[in-house]
């Protein structure tokens, strides 16, 4: 099962008079698990809607294989994307049952794996004939989750399939989705909240902050270009002349700097009289997209 | 275009189900309560008034087509046009079978034998009522499909919809309801007012084409547009 | 993320470690096959392609490698050549850390080197 390249140029969307995605380029690769992550309100929801052709855009072109995604059947065919599922729709409850949804994606998702759906519902220990607002705010994850990996769609899109499980519950989500993927080399998009626990399980990871695209890279060459420099102010200054700081965080004297910047530029710091330590995929989350609201 | 039909078919099948089962029992009541040898009663009342409670059901079930469903389908990776037209075959069926269903109701007195009334049985039963019907029923689900894009667009807006179309629908199908009625009917034609009560079908029957053609390039371009929840 | 990984350095490179010394302590001998690249995934929790890295690493190093279609592989000698990179790597990661804070507590280099002499002394002990 092979998917295209699914490619976003100078994407621009505005809702009203707010622009909310500024001339964005992104390139999804197939093949990867990838990881968008962002704070509320920076724009994943809109921007994975755009990209599947289920939101309208200002400007910019979004393709899939080269064509453009708007009403189109191959894009359509081969692009999952299982949002969050709402216990209330429009005027009123969602009464349709996961039975409904199970049947709906089985009609629109040409590679639709039945007897893995069923294993799944069994797992998971959910009853076909139940509907959605009778459901907890963990099954309904379940069954996003449950649609998402029994579509195996080339490109298969998860907005924040970990809401509302508990630890264990998403343990299990990540252990599924690997295993699916060792299997089928799909390309996954998963877009969470929750960052540290997933950093291991994202090739790639996307941030996307106020609208832009911050950085999209593997992730631990994203990890590997920060540092923690802390010790002794003055120490920790003259250290940090050269680098590039994001961030401050001061005790005292004690001072810790959040840093970017490795190898050689680090070699100033490595012979000072202050702790360099590393920073993980959240450290750097907040340290790019905390704008300094958290000190 | 197949794929939305047959996402389509799913709630279709359970929307006319309970039409049928409706149906089903208020004949049943009738039979059961004796109205079909004379007797008033409620069932009577629902046995008469079908029709007009056919119309409202349908345009509930418009609404879900253009909201609940719509947002389903495109969900899943619908391609609009297509879905549109699923829309619209779906509008066919519902029409088609509320008709046939309507023509089975209203000939039911003569069929099973009951005992005859001064005004006849079920709302607007003749010829002019059984042409109409199916326009009208176009015209519940089309009202039914904007009611529910105008809610989803703003409250407001929705909610006066809602209120205009009940008030519209209410006021045909009284309308109808005198016309299927000879005595009354040539009681107003005889009256002064006789040329615009004469003219009220051709106005209402223009209306409802009026309703019809808008609603359909509102509901197109509400497809075409629309953005998933 | 599962069990022993933590945070503290890339992943790939802990996975390496863990090889390199699951070979130095003989859970793995020359010749031996090591777990796949989908073994350690599923094992720890983490990317495929992290783990792969971490293998990639290795035979780089000359510390494993491939049979076509069957999998991972202890070298011959692989031992041998953990050590060989690990004490290159030694003066780095322990010595200069050591004197360094040494300095910071300012002990002088007399103390230091009998300080690392009593060590070798207990370690000969044991």
């Amino acid at each position: 099962m092979s998917a295209g390249v699914l490619q976003a140029r100078g994407l621009c969307k505005s809702y009203k008079d707010k622009e909310v995605l500024h001339n964005l380029d992104l390139t999804i690769e197939p093949g990867k698990i990838y990881g968008l992550i962002g704070r509320n309100g920076a724009g994943k929801t809109t921007l994975l809607g755009i990209l599947t052709a289920q939101n309208t855009k200002n400007s910019g072109e979004v393709t899939y294989e080269g064509q453009p995604v708007w009403e189109n059947q191959q894009a359509l065919n081969d692009i999952c994307f299982s949002r969050e599922l709402q216990p209330n729709l429009f005027s009123g409850r969602n009464n349709l049952k996961i039975k409904h949804y199970l049947k709906s994606a089985a009609i629109y998702y040409p590679n639709w794996d039945g007897e893995y759906a069923r294993q799944l519902l069994e797992e998971f220990k959910l009853e076909e004939k139940k509907k959605i607002y009778q459901l907890s705010k963990g099954q309904m994850s379940m069954v996003t989750i449950l649609i998402a990996l029994a579509s195996r769609s080339p490109i298969t899109i998860l907005d924040e399939p970990a809401a509302g499980l508990d630890v264990v519950m998403r343990e299990r989500f990540y252990q599924l989705l690997l295993e699916d993927f060792a299997q089928t080399n799909r390309t996954f998009i998963v877009s969470t909240h929750i960052i540290e626990e997933a950093a291991s399980v994202f090739e790639q990871v996307i941030i996307l902050d106020e609208g832009r695209i911050l950085e999209n890279c593997p992730t631990e060459e994203l990890i590997d270009q920060f540092r923690y420099i802390s010790g002794r102010e003055d120490e920790v200054d003259r250290v940090c002349a050269g680098l590039e700081v994001l961030s401050v965080h001061q005790m005292g004297r004690h001072k810790t700097a959040a840093v970017r910047g490795g190898g050689v530029k680090l070699d100033a710091a490595r012979q000072a009289d202050v702790d360099i330590a590393p920073m993980n995929l959240q450290n750097v989350f907040v340290a790019l997209c905390g704008h300094g609201d958290t000190q | 275009m197949v794929k939305s039909i047959r996402f389509l078919r799913q709630f279709i099948w359970i929307n006319l189900s309970a039409i049928f089962a409706f149906a089903a029992i208020v004949i049943l009541g009738c039979y059961a309560t004796g109205v079909t040898r004379g007797a008033d009663n409620l069932f009577k009342s629902y046995f008469q008034a079908f029709p007009l409670m056919m119309l409202f059901i349908l345009y509930i079930y418009g609404f879900a087509l253009c909201t609940s469903s719509l947002n389903l389908a495109l969900s899943f990776g619908a391609r609009r046009r297509d879905f549109f037209w699923g829309i619209q075959g779906s509008i066919l069926l519902y029409t088609v079978v509320c008709w046939l269903l309507q023509m089975f109701m209203s000939s039911l007195p003569a069929l099973g034998n009951w005992s005859q009334l001064d005004r006849p049985w079920v709302m607007g039963s003749g010829s002019v009522w059984t042409g109409i019907f199916p326009l009208l029923c176009l015209t519940a689900l089309v009202l039914g499909c904007l009611s529910g894009v105008a809610m989803a667009r703003s409250r407001v807006a929705g909610v006066i919809l809602i209120v205009a179309a009940v008030l519209a629908l209410l006021a045909g199908s009284v309308v109808l309801f005198i016309m299927s009625d000879l005595q009354m009917w040539f009681f107003l034609l005889e009256g002064e007012w006789s040329g615009m009560w004469g003219s009220l079908p051709y106005v209402l029957l223009g209306l409802a084409l009026l309703v019809l053609l808008l609603g359909e390039v509102v509901i197109w371009r509400t497809v075409k547009g629309y953005v998933v929840r | 993320m599962h069990g022993t990984l933590n945070d503290q350095s890339l992943i790939y490179l802990q996975i390496a470690k863990m090889l390199e010394d699951d070979i130095l302590r003989g859970v793995y001998r020359e010749e031996e096959q090591v777990p796949s690249t989908n073994e350690l995934a599923r094992g720890y929790n983490i990317n495929p392609a992290t783990a792969a890295k971490g293998i990639n690493l290795l035979v780089a190093d000359g510390i494993l490698y491939k049979k076509r279609g069957i999998g991972m592989f202890v070298s011959r000698g692989a031992g041998e050549t953990v050590k060989q990179k690990r004490k290159a790597a030694f003066y780095d990661g322990y010595v200069k850390p050591l004197v360094k804070e040494g300095a910071s507590l300012e002990l002088t280099g007399e103390e230091l080197l009998a300080m690392v002499e009593r060590a070798i002394g207990e370690g000969e002990d044991q």
